[in-house]
This record gives C-alpha cells, sequence and structure tokens, in this order.
C-alpha cells in the first residue's frame, strides 16, 4: 500500500501530516509532501486511511492492496 | 438560529441543496455542493464579493482571485504555516493562562468577556508587535466593523462602521511606518516587513492583511470559543473527555468547530451562468456557500447534529480550495491552548443558573455575545 498526495489539489490545511505523521511531512509553505517513497507500513494502516478521509481537498489517495 | 442552529440548517438542508432566497441571493447547502464552489474560484469570484466592509482598502487575499490571489498566497503561507503557527503556542499559552488565573479563583467568569474576546485580540496585538494597553480601541474598531462584514448584498458601511474603519487604518498606517523603521523579527510583522523576497508584499498590502486579520482573525476564534465553551459548558460527559484525557482536545476542536463554528457562509458571486446540483444559479447572482449547513450534512457526518469527539470526517469550516483559511493553523492552536488551561485550571463548571445561550442573528458570524459560567473557585492546587 502506498501513499500519494496531488500538489496540485493540496492547499496546506496539514490534516494528514497532523494525524499520520509517520507518512507525511509539511513543506516550508505548509503543504503536504510523502515522506520517502510513500510506502505505507503495516502498523500505519488506518492512520493512511484516516489521512485519506480527512482531506478536505481529497487531495490524498491510498493505492495498492494491504500488506 | 439564535436559540437552535439545528433546526434551522435542518430546514436549509430539507429545502435543497442550492436554494434562490426572496432577494434572489442563492444559497448553497449540500456539502457536495459547497465543496463544488470552493473548489472552483473561476465560477465563483471571492473578489466581487468582498467589495464591502468598511475596509478602505482591499482585504489581502481575501478580496482577491487568481491569479492575483495566488501570488498573495505563495507569499503569506510560509508565514501562516503550522510550523511558524506552532513557534507563537507558547506565547499564546502564557497569554491564556493569564486571562484564566484572573477569575479562575473566583466562583465564575462571562468565558466571551473574559477570555474570547481578549486571547484572540492580545494574540493579535503580540503578533504584530503592539502594545496590550491597546486592546480595548482594538476591540472596540473590531465589534464596530465587524457587523458589517459577511452581511449578505453587500450593504455599505454605516456611519460610524466607516468612521471606526477609517480610524483602525490610520492606527494600522502609523504602525506599519514605524515598524518599517524600528525593524525586528521576533513577531509575524517583523518577519512579514524583514521579507526581501521578490514577491513580498508592500505596505499597502501588509495594511490590507492586517486589515482581514483584524476582521476575520479576531472575532471567528471568539465566536468559535463561545459556542465551544456553550456545548461543553451544557454536557458534563464531553467536558469529562477533555478532563480524563487532554490529548483528546485537537479532535475536540475539530468537532466542536464543525457542530457550531463561527462562519456559517462564505459569499461569492457567480461569473457566469453555472450549474449547481441542478439548480441553474445565474452570472452576477450572490452566492452564500453555507459552510456551516455543509458541516451537518448527513451525507458526509452521519447523525450531524451529534458532538462526537471520535468522528473521523473531512471538515469544510476552514474552507477548501485556494481561499482554505490562511490562518487555520493559529486559530486551531488557539482553541486547542486555551481548552487546555481551563480544563487544566477549572475541570468542572456548568452555565449559571437561568443562562441560555443565544446568538445574535443575523451577523457576519455565529457567536454567543456572553457567556456566564460558574464553578468552584480554584484554590491554588493544579497551576
Amino acid at each position: 500500500m502506498r501513499v500519494s498526495v496531488d500538489a496540485s489539489a493540496c492547499m496546506g490545511h496539514g490534516r494528514c501530516y497532523d494525524v499520520a505523521p509517520g507518512l507525511f511531512e509539511d513543506d516550508d509553505e505548509g503543504y503536504s509532501i510523502v515522506k520517502g517513497d510513500g510506502e505505507v507500513p503495516a502498523g500505519e494502516a488506518d492512520v493512511a486511511r484516516l489521512a485519506v478521509r480527512l482531506c478536505p481537498e481529497r487531495a490524498v489517495t491510498l493505492t495498492g492492496s494491504p500488506g | 438560529m439564535a436559540d437552535n442552529r439545528a433546526t434551522a440548517y435542518a430546514m436549509l438542508r430539507d429545502a435543497g441543496p442550492v436554494l434562490r432566497t426572496p432577494r434572489g441571493a442563492y444559497m448553497i447547502v449540500s456539502s457536495e455542493a459547497a465543496e463544488f464552489a470552493l473548489k472552483h474560484p473561476g465560477l465563483f469570484s471571492s473578489k466581487r464579493a468582498f467589495d464591502m466592509a468598511g475596509s478602505p482598502l482591499a482585504m489581502v487575499p481575501i478580496a482577491f482571485d487568481p491569479p492575483g490571489h495566488t501570488r498573495y498566497r505563495r507569499v503569506l503561507q510560509p508565514f501562516f504555516s503550522p510550523r511558524v503557527s506552532a513557534s507563537w503556542l507558547p506565547m499564546v499559552r502564557v497569554l491564556a493562562g493569564e486571562l484564566i488565573d484572573g477569575f479562575a479563583a473566583s466562583a465564575g467568569c462571562d468565558l466571551v468577556a473574559d477570555l474570547a474576546v481578549p486571547l484572540p485580540a492580545q494574540v493579535f496585538l503580540t503578533l504584530f508587535g503592539l502594545p496590550l494597553e491597546d486592546r480595548d480601541r482594538l476591540i472596540a474598531w473590531k465589534e464596530a466593523l465587524v457587523n458589517n462584514f459577511g452581511l449578505p448584498g453587500g450593504e455599505p458601511p454605516r456611519e460610524r462602521a466607516a468612521r471606526m474603519g477609517a480610524e483602525l487604518y490610520g492606527y494600522l498606517v502609523a504602525h506599519i511606518a514605524r515598524r518599517r523603521q524600528s525593524g525586528g523579527t521576533d513577531d509575524l510583522l517583523g518577519l512579514l516587513l524583514a521579507d526581501t523576497s521578490e514577491e513580498r508584499l508592500n505596505d499597502d498590502e501588509l495594511l490590507g492583511l492586517s486589515f482581514l486579520f483584524v476582521l476575520a482573525g479576531l472575532e471567528t476564534v471568539t465566536s468559535a470559543l463561545s459556542t465551544a465553551f456553550a456545548a461543553l459548558a451544557a454536557d458534563p460527559a464531553l467536558r469529562r473527555q477533555i478532563v480524563a484525557s487532554p490529548a483528546v482536545i485537537p479532535a475536540a476542536v475539530e468537532e466542536l468547530l464543525r457542530y457550531d463554528g463561527p462562519v456559517v457562509f462564505v459569499p461569492r458571486i457567480a461569473t457566469r451562468d453555472v450549474e449547481v446540483a441542478g439548480q441553474t444559479i445565474p452570472a452576477g447572482a450572490y452566492v452564500m456557500i453555507m459552510i456551516a449547513a455543509a458541516s451537518r450534512d448527513p451525507a458526509e457526518h452521519p447523525d450531524p447534529d451529534t458532538i462526537d469527539f471520535q468522528r473521523e470526517e473531512r471538515s469544510l469550516a476552514f474552507g477548501g480550495g485556494p481561499h482554505r483559511c490562511l490562518g487555520s493553523h493559529l486559530a486551531r492552536m488557539e482553541m486547542r491552548v486555551a481548552l487546555e488551561e481551563w480544563h487544566r485550571r477549572i475541570p468542572e463548571y456548568t452555565l449559571a443558573p437561568g443562562v441560555t445561550p443565544r446568538v445574535t442573528w443575523p451577523a457576519g458570524v455565529v457567536g454567543i455575545d456572553s457567556l456566564p459560567l460558574v464553578f468552584e473557585p480554584a484554590g491554588g492546587g493544579a497551576r
């Protein structure tokens, strides 16, 4: 499972790196960047889904199957 | 509306996703349609909707559309990022603690007059390097102006509001000129003035931003604190969740903003005929994106009239799209700190006997004017 952020849609609400700081971080303007290659470790699957659900811009997506 | 927003917002929702008012304005009330309008600034102009409010100059960045707006956001966003907002947290914590200590040893307070009004005003003064003694003047200007802000139809400001607007303008002009000379980068205004990037704001643009900060950044936090504490005071189970586990406070802030947030709607002007949820909104129409009603849309928020800190739902409380509230990270932090510092000192409290919190309506934002709370005087215990 992998997370990604659509940079053109991200408006810097900061919800994703707030709830899933292991997967996302903020740039200098507060926009979200995926950490590393976006691969979701087993223990972070729930917060990855939460980040997708919370994004007001629907800019966060999760692809691939769990595991 | 004054007594029961649940009923008011339900009536709007039942009337349809998009409705036309008798005066020819349009209300967008469903979550899906509100999201669409917020994300299409080319169809729904912010610029024309904010030509009002007694501001002698265009408020930066709200009264602009892309691409001009895009430049402002690019310049401003670093100064309002979560990281920079977090750097002000210790200052906000001290201010909130001092205000609460001012009444914690008595048996009650007016949450609005004693905390919700002064806190964001003092935060603004501190961030702009202004003396705290100016607080009551600033509050008087803000209160005269704020009810001209965001009212449907964009009526011209009344005479008093115009005068107060001119006074505030003069005050800010003189201060910015003074700070250009004195320098210093230990507050937000100093950082903005020290910006040497090619796109930095000039003094007129900084004034427009300052005006917006006073008009939009103070009243919203005041109002949000007032409705949040009204909800907590009325529901022992909710406030006990906070006392038992302060870690729930960020989620509580989100939920309280969803449930009874200050921003009822954001205004736009339709730039051309546009169909939204099956209804055609004509070019030039005044459009109200009903954030507060959308935040109780059961399609996005099951059981919308119940406060539940465990919700995991996207929020439109700070808007969305390119005009997403620039101050959202600062506002969230102020609310979080106020709730933390209060509950650390005053875990148990109730509405004063005989009090029914009411909001003033119609108004620019939903907020309670006075919220008398009673509690056991703190006795030098948990400080």
